[in-house]
């Protein structure tokens, strides 16, 4: 397994746990951890600002959903849209993996669709 | 080596995130209970969006001042992991690719070896009113509050690659922060322009913000200002400036942010199939108050307020109807504060009997241009469908 992939499975197995076990206090934006790294020489520290994840209706593919999508943005960019149709929904996803490089397999993917549709979803 | 370190120490910090423990699982979806108000470092109440990234969105009341606070102004970054600290004293804005002399400017240096600028513009995200599109469409469900109008100083593009000395056949110039995506392939938040419009003297890096440093979440210590145009171009946390001499292909220039080459404006079931990246503000107008906490009387004087605003071209005249659209009253403009603000009108209003009203605001350019009732696009870009506030009279 390269670097790439191990990063990748460390990433979902993150999310995961990011989404099981979650019940305390919401988080203090101003009391992060920092960390630190180097861009152009200079040192700056990088913050996540997460507030508290919003709680998702028990369906099929609830798990996939979390984990992937929860990876490169906040879940809230689903509590906070309206209900689409099927076809928008295959297409937010779609997008995510063909403009975005979303690490997520075609069965993968068909299950985050109908969870979102069973969600959220516009007859 | 260095970026793949960078992910590993992002991922760490989520870890951390959730050992510290993660929030009180709010249900989803709880917009009935009206938006979410969060103070985030260096802001005041801001209605939530989004948080990792951060997506703020700023209180309807606050478009009453002229210009906007920083600690109320927008936030809108793309990628999740955004700055928070910065050593100032070591940081050095880069310009390279097709120049002379390539350089790092220290804050420092910007302010001390350019003639400082200043312009008073309207920062305005390319989605702002998304959520009044309908059909609905997919992104941050904006209402009227992802833009801010500000003054801003800093130092013209066109000087700082004076410095540098563009070579030629230079036919662009990109811009990137310091912003980075959760994973290493999610696409660099990297914006081009023109080099015409860049060197034009009027597109600037800003190091102030309304008198003050850019607060961390709106881009410190550099962000780019490109008047007149979407506050997709305004990149934030600003770092590199390259100069191209061929045509920029990354993905926030020809896949994000497009819109159908015709204009902002097409068809649900008939999408254009030909799109460009969106550039200037849609003439637009909105409402700022009577709000719906207020109460309107009958035979009581009530002040109909608002903003108008597009891509610097001027606005000539804001109409306002009474009565959903069947007659037009002129309003009053408020003096202009500069090409690329926004303008403040206000209309005394009486309203002479009790009922439901139908407010509408619509406004002219100095071309001659009228907002219309309908327009749409997949993406909910560029609003500029005349907007409605319905009001009731006591």
């Amino acid at each position: 397994m390269n670097r790439k992939n191990t990063f990748i499975l460390l990433a979902i197995c993150l999310s995961v746990a990011l989404i099981s076990g979650c019940n305390s206090k919401s988080v203090d934006v101003y009391k992060q951890p920092p960390n630190t790294f180097s861009i152009n020489g200079s040192v700056h520290e990088m913050n996540l600002y997460p507030d508290a994840p919003p709680a998702f209706p028990e369906h099929e593919g609830k798990a996939e959903f979390m984990s992937y999508c929860g990876i490169c943005h906040s879940l809230k960019y689903i509590s906070s849209q309206p209900d689409f149709p099927a076809k928008t929904w295959d297409a937010e996803v779609t997008k995510m993996i063909i403009k975005y490089h979303a690490p997520i397999d075609s069965l993968n993917a068909k299950k985050i669709v109908d969870y979102l549709v069973a969600i959220k979803g516009k007859k | 080596m260095a970026g793949n370190k960078l992910y590993v120490v992002c991922i760490l910090a989520l870890l951390s995130v959730i050992l510290a423990g993660c929030g009180n699982n709010a249900p989803a979806g709880d917009a009935s209970k009206g938006p979410v108000l969060v103070k985030y470092p260096e802001k005041k109440d801001m209605i939530l969006l989004t948080d990792r990234p951060p997506q703020l969105e700023t209180p309807l009341k606050i478009f009453r001042q002229d210009f906007t606070p920083n600690e109320y102004f927008f936030v809108r970054w793309h990628l999740s992991q955004i700055l928070t600290k910065i050593d100032i004293d070591t940081f050095r804005l880069r310009i390279g690719g097709a120049v002379d002399n390539p350089l790092a400017l220290s804050i420092n240096d910007l302010k001390t070896k350019f003639a400082p600028d200043s312009v008073v513009a309207l920062a305005i995200c390319a989605g702002n009113s998304r959520s009044t599109f309908s059909p609905k469409v997919p992104g941050s469900q904006w209402l009227n509050g992802a833009m801010g109008n500000a003054v801003w100083k800093g130092v013209k593009i066109k000087d700082i690659l004076a410095m540098a000395g563009v070579k030629k056949g230079a036919l662009e110039v990109t811009f990137q922060g310091m912003d980075r995506g959760a994973l290493p392939d999610v696409p660099a938040f990297i914006k081009s322009l023109g080099i015409d419009r860049a060197t034009d003297g009027e597109v600037m890096v800003a190091y102030e913000m309304n008198g003050q440093p850019i607060p961390m979440l709106n881009g410190y210590p550099l962000k780019l200002v490109v008047p007149g145009w979407y506050a997709t171009y305004w990149v934030g946390s600003l770092a590199s400036i390259n100069v191209l001499t061929d045509t920029f292909k990354g993905f926030w220039m020809k896949k994000a942010y497009q819109v159908p080459a015709t204009g902002p404006d097409e068809k649900p079931d008939s999408l254009a199939k030909a799109t460009v990246p969106i550039t200037s503000i849609n003439l637009h107008s909105i409402f700022v108050e009577p709000d719906t906490s207020e109460t309107v009387t009958a035979n009581k004087p009530c002040l109909v307020e608002g903003l108008a605003f597009n891509d610097g071209s001027g606005i000539k005249k804001v109409e306002l109807s009474l009565d959903g659209g069947n007659t037009w009253v002129e309003t009053n403009l408020n003096p202009d504060l500069g090409k690329y603000s926004w303008r403040r009108w206000k209309y005394d209003w009486t309203p002479k009997t009790a009922g439901e009203y139908h407010l509408k605001v619509r406004a002219t350019d100095e071309k001659g241009h009228t907002q219309t009732d309908k327009q749409w696009n997949r993406s909910g870009y560029a609003r500029g469908f005349i907007e409605q506030l319905d009001v009731k009279v006591n």
